[in-house]
């Protein structure tokens, strides 16, 4: 698959190695460069480096439409805006956003993106394992 | 009627005040620490400290019985994610955004707010008539609908208008004459409306038909 990834920060770069390992062809951006230095040197893993908003960078990578994009800066506001404005401008059939506000992320469920809370599945697993000691 | 404006800086603030002078009853909302002391000085209990893209402090601000929302943070981001909280969670009637970067109009009134304001596009305005001197069309308010906006032309003394009639004026289609202010006074325009200098006509408009109002006036 070709998939973009925005934001190269702890869970951006990981992802994009594990993805990049299993053949997918990866782009990722980051307005700072300093976030590409745990990316592995392999050919199908592009580093973009620039504003998600600048017409010129974005044009390349979304042009013909990636298969997945995934959103995953630390910044909630910001994930949810590209998402919906990548989504609408480029035609992206499926678009991933990390949400770390539980309610934030199921209201934006609701409204049809594709969200991913991690503090739901911290407190579920959490859960799980209280559940299992006692 | 009960308006929520968040964000507290300058915009924020006076805009608050204005409304509040006006007999609204208004809150503001700001989440930065070291501003609650000057605005809790001027605003008391119409202030409330927190973050304005949080569902809870909206909650606890009484959204869900506001008229209209205002968002006028420095981030277009937050202002964008608060309408939207703001009309899927509190279905509040009326949304108002601060657009900070010109690119992002079209993509907050696709995405459901309901109208937008630009300083950027107001200030280009604003300098273009000191640098022309001539009779201006100011953008005011974008319009989610067909790309609509309202406009005002401020008439100069020099205009070659002043002192003919309204009808005399070759509108371009898609404009749509709604009201003359001269001094305190709204005039309804009607065809045999005579223009004097300083007249400031406020017109409904097609975006495109905005270079062509520029030519002519």
């Amino acid at each position: 698959m070709r998939i973009v990834i925005l934001g190269s920060g702890r869970l951006g770069s990981r992802l994009a190695n594990v993805l990049a390992s299993e053949g997918h062809a990866i782009a990722i951006v980051d307005h700072d460069e300093t976030k590409f230095r745990s990316l592995e040197e392999v050919p199908n893993l592009i580093r973009v480096h620039g504003n998600i908003f600048d017409d010129q960078i974005v044009r390349p990578i979304f042009s013909p439409p990636p298969d997945l994009f995934i959103v995953v800066t630390g910044n909630d506001n910001v994930n949810l805006m590209v998402a919906q404005a990548m989504q609408r401008q480029y035609h992206i059939h499926r678009v991933l956003v990390r949400v770390f506000d539980p309610t934030l992320s199921e209201m934006y469920q609701q409204l049809g993106l594709e969200t991913i809370c991690p503090t739901d599945f911290a407190i579920a697993e959490m859960c799980k394992r209280v559940r299992k000691q006692s | 009627m009960y308006i929520i404006v968040v964000g507290g800086g300058s915009v924020g603030s006076h805009l608050t005040a204005f409304l509040l002078s006006e007999g609204h009853e208004a809150l503001l909302i700001e989440k930065d620490k070291h501003k609650i002391p000057d605005l809790s000085g001027q605003f008391g209990e119409a202030l409330l400290e927190g973050n304005g893209s949080r569902i809870s402090v909206l909650s606890e601000g009484g959204a869900n019985r506001a008229d209209v929302l205002i968002a006028v943070t420095g981030n277009d981001e937050d202002n964008l994610i608060i309408c939207q909280i703001a009309k899927t969670m509190f279905k509040c009637p009326r949304t108002i955004s601060r657009v900070n970067d010109p690119r992002n109009e079209d993509l907050f009134s696709a995405l459901g707010v309901n109208a937008t304001v630009n300083a950027t596009r107001l200030i280009d305005a604003l300098i273009e008539e000191q640098v022309h001197a001539d009779s201006m069309v100011i953008p005011l308010v974008a319009l989610p609908s067909g790309r609509a906006e309202i406009i005002e032309v401020a008439l100069s003394a020099s205009s070659r208008w002043v002192g003919k009639t309204v009808d005399a004026i070759p509108l371009p289609d898609g404009v749509v004459l709604t009201a003359i202010l001269r001094g305190e006074e709204i005039v309804v325009p009607t065809p045999e409306f005579s223009l004097a200098a300083q007249d400031k006509i406020v017109a409904l408009i097609k975006k495109e038909a905005e270079p062509l109002l520029r030519d002519l006036f």
